[in-house]
């Protein structure tokens, strides 16, 4: 069993700078899971606690059921994989994966066939003899993996391994890692500041900033209900639009309120909304959740608003429309078959039903679990 | 390319060409003077109209009968490569230490380590003397060793330093995961990987050692043990200047150094790094 538990993590540099303000954190055994956030927001350095380069100011972490505060690096049962894969430059790739092995002395047949294991999964039986600068980005890539896997430890750690890679062969290594989790059935920690890393990858997504957990949770969840307006905009691509609106009440009905916009709200949110009636709020709509009226279905006018074309992005199968509604600049991911030009007006239809409304002040999500992941996002 | 370019172009080379040759006339100068007969060099060098080349020079300047430079080359040879190794291996560890360990006064003895750079030879010359003198040092290659140690452990340190700072740490944290200890993470990783520092700093330790008289001049005095560089100056007669066998000598001198950059220049340059201040 190797689950990794922090518990109350705090550290601070000793310039003072608090760079983890009280992390708490299960991974379970054989999941893998998945540190996201901007640069600077303590998630290397989280990592780096849990591997053991960086002392733990408060708190505890264990691996396997052990508190190791105070042991060595070497001592943990952990690989890491690092950002510029911090090959040895003067071995071939070879003494590279052999190098931990044979400071622990293990027996020379079993190193060699430990490593042959894995450079056979990896695909570089072929580049043995070679050292690493005569190797590609994504070869290196492979190697230090194979560094990792040939230690057989019950904890991988990888810090942000992709992005020095192109995008494309980071596609293709991002397959390549998970598919290798599934085969080696370990408990992987992974960093990264790339939120489709995360959704595709992780079991669990730990989305951090400015040193503090935001949200725990698998990749629908995020998505789907993320718990303030910092991981709504984190979490997909392109991001969440805001619209800072009044919550206004008509009769028995409440709207979403700016200048000549006004949407209808579901009646399932008004619970939580009528304390915020009258109130400013953040509106927040995914670009997914924005329509062409031309190709909704049924649109209804109490959720359609107009917005002006600025900037129309084919993509081929998606059109991208940023678009400028009651003051606020939008981007709508709509039909490609969309007619929409620059400088037009556009109808554009909200799916009232995946919205998200955020409190201005606090930025947390109002409608917090009233979207689960399974519901059929529909235009009414 | 306009018309005005290549001339600049043509007045820049001419400008170079002329610096190198101001540069290298001396040099030139001092070869046509070692490998010629005294008669035919004394109204100057630049006479071409007999040439007769020979090597003569070198080998009485070799076998001079009161200072032998065979000796003194021999000398210097057990001054220079210990007065090398030495100071190398020790401030390749503090180098290493104050670049990657963190411990109180750490910056204060890196402070200290550039001000010693700062100081003069001269300045020290008395006490370093009486040090000796009182250690029972003085005419002996152990003095004139620790001295070299000692006045090339603070450069060699901050130049390693200097140059470890440009290495990515992560190399020695993915060694220190895969299980090795601080003296192997050195020693089977950091240490293979900085031979470009290490001959670098070995070639300008080693000629700096090997050409200085200064220090060499305070402490070794008998004639048996005189360095090469002391032994140059002797073979000047009182009545009579000897300038070919003076030119052999004083090439001889510069020709090991020069043999040393020859060998390590692959490393040298990448080396320089340590130079830069991060």
């Amino acid at each position: 069993m190797a689950e990794v538990i922090l518990k109350d993590v705090v550290k601070v540099y000793p310039n003072g700078f608090k760079a983890v303000h009280g992390a708490n954190l299960e991974v379970e055994d054989k999941e893998f899971v998945v540190l996201l956030g901007p640069s600077g927001c303590g998630k290397t350095t989280t990592l780096r606690m849990i591997a053991g380069l960086e002392e733990i100011t408060e708190g505890t972490v264990s691996i396997g059921g052990r508190v190791v505060n105070d042991v060595e690096p070497k001592d943990r049962d952990i690989a890491m994989v690092f950002q510029n894969y911090a090959l040895y430059p003067h071995m071939t790739v070879y003494e590279n994966m052999a190098f931990g092995l044979k400071l622990r002395k293990v027996p020379k047949p079993e190193i060699d066939k430990r490593v042959k294991e894995a450079a056979n999964i990896l695909g570089i039986e072929g580049l043995l003899d070679r050292k690493p600068k005569q190797l590609s980005g994504g070869q290196r890539q492979r190697v230090a993996v194979g560094r990792a896997i040939v230690r057989n430890p019950k904890v991988f750690l990888f810090d942000e391994p992709l992005s020095n890679l192109d995008a494309k062969l980071r596609t293709q290594m991002r397959a390549e890692l998970k598919r290798l989790h599934k085969n080696l059935q370990a408990t992987i920690i992974y960093v990264t500041h790339d939120q489709v890393e995360a959704m595709t990858m992780a079991d669990k997504i730990v989305i951090m900033k400015d040193g503090v957990i935001q949200q725990i949770g698998d990749p629908y969840s995020v998505y789907f209900e993320p718990v303030n307006k910092f991981v709504a905009g984190f979490i997909g691509t392109p991001s969440m639009n805001f619209i800072g609106a009044k919550v206004s009440k008509e009769g028995e009905k409440l709207w979403i309120h700016k200048d000549s916009m006004k949407l209808l709200i579901p009646e399932r949110y008004y619970e939580r909304l009528a304390p915020y009636v009258g109130k400013e709020v953040v509106f927040g709509v995914r670009p997914e959740n924005i329509y062409d009226k031309m190709f909704a279905v049924t649109p209804s006018e109490e959720f359609v608003a107009e917005g002006k074309v600025d900037v129309v992005e084919p993509l081929g199968s998606e059109t991208l429309i940023h678009a400028t509604i009651a003051g606020d600049d939008i981007v709508a991911k709509v039909d490609p078959k969309t007619r929409a030009q620059a400088g037009d007006t556009i109808d554009l239809v909200f799916d009232m039903n995946m919205v998200h409304v955020f409190d201005k002040e606090t930025e947390e999500n109002v409608l917090m679990g009233l979207h689960s992941a399974e519901e059929e996002p529909k235009v009414e | 390319m306009t018309k005005k370019r290549i001339w600049v172009k043509v007045f820049l080379n001419i400008f170079a060409w002329f610096i190198g040759l101001i540069w290298i006339l001396p040099v030139i100068g001092i070869l046509m003077t070692a490998i010629r007969p005294f008669d035919e060099v004394i109204n100057g060098w630049w006479h071409f109209k007999e040439f007769t080349p020979t090597f003569s020079n070198f080998i009485n300047a070799l076998n001079h009968p009161t200072a032998p430079l065979i000796v003194g080359m021999k000398n210097s040879l057990i001054i220079a490569l210990p007065a090398t190794i030495l100071p190398l291996f020790i401030a390749t560890l503090a180098g290493y230490g104050i670049s990657r360990y963190h411990f109180p006064l750490r910056k204060g003895l890196i402070i200290a380590v550039v001000l010693t750079l700062a100081l003069p030879q001269q300045m020290i010359a008395v006490p370093i003397f009486q040090m000796m003198s009182s250690l029972g040092l003085v005419d002996t290659y152990m003095g004139l060793i620790l001295l070299h140690t000692a006045w090339g452990i603070p450069w060699i340190t901050f130049f390693m330093r200097n140059y470890f700072k440009t290495m990515p740490i992560s190399i020695e944290e993915a060694a220190r995961i895969d299980g090795a200890s601080d003296f192997q993470i050195f020693y089977r990783v950091v240490l293979p990987n900085i031979f470009p520092a290490i001959a670098s700093a070995s070639a300008l330790q080693f000629t700096w050692v090997w050409s200085d008289f200064f220090l060499a001049l305070i402490l070794i005095y008998s004639p048996d043990k005189l360095l090469i560089t002391q032994r140059v100056p002797l073979m000047r007669g009182v009545y009579h200047v000897d300038w070919g066998l003076l030119s052999a000598a004083s090439i001889m001198v510069m020709i090991v150094p020069i043999l040393i950059y020859l060998l390590l220049q692959r490393y040298y340059v990448k080396g320089m790094v340590g130079w830069t201040i991060k």
